[in-house]
């Protein structure tokens, strides 16, 4: 699946490339832009989208066509998230929303009421059993009942939250502007640990094989261990991280520069496994059955096995 | 904008591409940007312009 910035959603067949489907949004009024991975469930693709008139869309896998959309303008720009019958999005407006997959009708909608930024970037929520957890624009993380949308609890943290909220080994964890992360106890809020780190942590955050791996500032990818008390490894990159995150295939952490530059690091000590450059700004980054897709600012995208992984 | 896009099979290897090996390092330390060596074969097995 590849969402485009020129208002196309297209699917294309993995082992060749070749267009099975694709959705022109201009229909829809205005061509809008992908930000965010799509969430298959079962035979439906859903995915957020932002721009003048932008749209949740729920597209069947095998045809294209939209079964439902719901406007969101501004958009969503964080990653849709499932519980049960249920999906859930954060939107540009800090508001959470909850829909019926199989509609799109809306089941409930919780807003903290912070005055709109329209340079934030909103945070990827996290789900767990009933349970959902974002980030806010109001530096808040929130869990809500994903059933109810009743807030179970709110924690204020000193910055603005600047990361996705990530479920790993049973925590919480998020990141903010004034340079820390956080490790909380998912049922209670309770800040179990507070990690100053040398530069601001952003975009979505990694949790794989005990260790939290994130960017910090522009150019600094590293892997923290779970408890947060000790940085396992970084790695600085000659031009700034522009994947939208660090991605995990086959034990190694992959991430991309806007040099085009993809590389992989060993998850367990950081160690440069390989690199590759591409023509372009390195934006999404997906896997699958050992080939790796790249997809870049200028549109390209890019099937390739890595030869010495 | 979807009849611009175009698929391409590489049949050679792009100039723009290149596979690298950079050395390994010891965990708990930064490794510095080296220069790459090509390695291995760069080929993409097929690349695609959405168009922008």
């Amino acid at each position: 699946m590849v969402g485009s910035c020129n208002g196309f959603f297209r699917a294309l067949e993995k082992k060749t490339g070749t267009v099975r489907w694709s959705y022109d949004t201009q229909q829809d009024g205005a061509a809008v832009q992908f930000h965010t991975d799509p969430l298959v469930v079962e035979d439906l693709v859903v995915t957020g989208s932002d721009g003048a008139i932008a749209h949740l869309y729920a597209f069947e896998r095998n045809t294209g066509k939209p079964r439902w959309k719901y406007e969101v303008t501004p958009g969503v720009g964080a990653d849709v998230q499932r519980i049960d019958s249920n999906i859930y999005a954060v939107t540009l407006q800090d508001e959470l929303l909850c829909l019926d997959w199989k509609t799109g009708a809306l089941v409930w909608k919780f807003t903290t009421g912070h005055p709109t930024d329209p340079y934030a970037r909103s945070s990827t929520p996290a789900v767990q059993g009933n349970r959902i957890f974002f980030g806010s624009l109001d530096g808040a993380v929130y869990a809500l009942d994903a059933h109810s949308g009743e807030v179970l609890w709110k924690r204020a943290l000193p910055g603005r939250i600047s990361t996705s909220v990530l479920l790993g080994g049973g925590n919480l964890y998020a990141g903010t502007s004034d340079r820390h992360l956080y490790r909380l106890d998912p049922k209670s809020g309770t800040v179990a640990a507070d990690f100053k780190v040398e530069e601001e942590p952003t975009g979505r955050l990694l949790f794989a094989e005990d260790s939290l791996v994130a960017f910090f500032g522009e150019r600094k990818l590293a892997c923290v261990d779970s408890s947060l008390s000790a940085i396992r490894w970084s790695d600085t990159t000659s031009g700034p991280w522009s994947s939208s995150r660090p991605y995990l295939w086959d034990h190694a952490v992959i991430a991309g520069n806007e040099r085009g530059e993809v590389f992989a690091f060993r998850l367990s000590d950081g160690s440069r496994l390989w690199s590759q450059r591409f023509d372009g700004v390195i934006r999404g980054v997906g896997s699958s059955e050992g080939t790796l897709y790249v997809g870049t600012l200028k549109g390209k995208v890019f099937a390739w096995r890595a030869g010495i992984h | 904008m979807m009849s611009s896009g175009r698929m391409q099979r590489s049949l050679g290897v792009p100039s723009l591409l290149m596979v690298v090996l950079l050395v390994a390092t010891a965990p708990g330390h930064q490794s510095p940007t080296e220069a790459p060596k090509p390695v291995a074969d760069s080929r993409p097995l097929w690349t695609y312009d959405t168009g922008g």
